[in-house]
């Protein structure tokens, strides 16, 4: 329960599929509400991998057939795509939201938020890939991301 | 934890994020979910959202998961057989107040004497129990044409607690999130608060839209457009001062009590079940 503050240089984590983490497609809409409350469910395509500063977060996310992966912010920006901070989510993410944030229902981007706080969410945003090939895009994620703890 | 899971669908009423027991149950299976972050099915409702990015996301969920079974959220490989996952024997969820009241269910006189049971239980845990039960009922009856009326008494009961501020103890939490523990009791107080406007939305959304109880429609939103924020202290402020007059203007004592007179005597009146 945030026991320890989290750090530019340490881990972001990401529960997923043991298998791979799912792949971005860079061209899906941008809202990051839109993403945040997976408003068109499971597997809906979305230019943004969530990460997480909790490894508990993680392991609920990864449940008991999944994995958690990791990567860094260093590698995220090494890859030269757009990390989006917990911090910078919080701020756009009030009132009816701000850029990439905003949205019609100021309660949609409320609950967005609360979710962001509880699971100490970070983004990547791959949308600097809109030009690239699926298996471009998961070159660039099977890059950034290793399977396990850090 | 996954807002496609049954710990976030309006028929398993004993979790909601972080909040409840560590087991769920769902009330249209009929079986203890004892992975409740890692199964789904189609019938699922979000507990989370408002009326239509709620129905939304129940299509696409509904076409992504077409086999009316206890699923894998992850695989969609039915879970029915696998005790570890689904388990059909409520012994041990009957040993709690909340628990027992939910696993019967349905199995009452009407399904309102079991939301009117959790009302009456105090704590979070039975009002989410109640709100999020109450969620589902009201939608279904909407979906069989049923009036706003189905959902008078929860409409009631709701506005009645509306300035409240939610009850929660350290028990009341079933795992721990990345927020600090103050933050976690707020949020999760918070969210119960929205969960009592999105009621009262559902219910006046069905409203003819000149009847007073239609202003409820807009609740949730006009709450979070107020506040900014997710902050305790500052809905429940704006509940006080904006919601609650006008949702005593709505639905007074008296018209409350006239309809549910008339409710009655419809009830009375009708011809027995074939």
């Amino acid at each position: 329960m945030g026991s320890k503050a989290w750090g530019i240089d340490d881990p972001l984590l990401r529960g997923d599929d043991k298998a791979a983490v799912c792949l971005p497609v860079p061209q899906a809409p941008a809202s990051i509400v839109r993403h945040v409350l997976f408003l068109e469910g499971p597997g809906r395509e979305t230019p943004y991998l969530s990460t997480t500063e909790d490894d508990d977060v993680a392991a609920r996310f990864a449940g008991r057939s999944g994995a958690i992966w990791w990567t860094s912010v260093a590698k995220v920006q090494a890859q030269s795509l757009r990390y989006i901070s917990k911090g910078e989510l919080l701020e756009v993410l009030r009132g009816k939201g701000k850029g990439d944030a905003a949205w019609p229902r100021a309660s949609e981007v409320q609950t967005a938020r609360a979710y962001v706080e509880l699971w100490g969410e970070h983004l990547i945003d791959f949308r600097r890939l809109q030009a690239s090939s699926p298996s471009e895009v998961g070159d660039v994620v099977c890059a950034l991301f290793l399977k396990g703890s850090p | 934890m996954n807002l496609f899971a049954c710990s976030n669908c309006c028929y398993n009423a004993l979790q909601y994020g972080p909040l409840g027991l560590s087991i769920g149950y769902c009330v249209e299976h009929r079986v203890v979910l004892r992975q409740a972050d890692e199964t789904t099915c189609p019938r699922h409702v979000r507990k989370d959202l408002g009326g239509p990015s709620r129905e939304t996301a129940h299509d696409h969920h509904r076409a992504r998961y077409p086999l009316d079974v206890v699923q894998s959220l992850r695989t969609a490989a039915p879970a029915t057989d696998d005790p570890a996952i689904v388990d059909p024997d409520t012994r041990h969820l009957e040993e709690d107040p909340v628990g027992e009241a939910v696993t019967s269910y349905g199995s009452l006189d009407s399904k309102i004497a079991s939301l009117a049971q959790l009302r009456a239980i105090p704590g979070a845990r039975a009002e989410l129990a109640m709100l999020s039960l109450g969620r589902g009922y009201v939608r279904r009856c909407l979906l069989r044409g049923g009036r706003w009326t189905s959902g008078l008494h929860l409409f009631w009961w709701t506005r009645k607690r509306i300035a409240d501020e939610p009850v929660i103890g350290v028990r009341d939490f079933r795992h721990e999130t990345a927020a600090s523990l103050v933050r976690q009791f707020e949020l999760a107080a918070w969210s119960i608060v929205m969960l009592r406007l999105h009621l009262l939305a559902d219910v006046g959304g069905a409203a003819p839209k000149d009847d007073g109880v239609s202003v409820a429609t807009g609740l949730v939103d006009d709450a979070a457009e107020a506040t900014d924020l997710p902050d305790l202290a500052s809905v429940l402020a704006w509940i006080r001062g904006t919601a609650e007059p006008r949702l005593e203007h709505a639905l007074p004592r008296q018209r409350y009590g006239e309809l549910r007179d008339a409710l009655h005597r419809d009830q009375c009146d009708a011809p027995p079940a074939p």
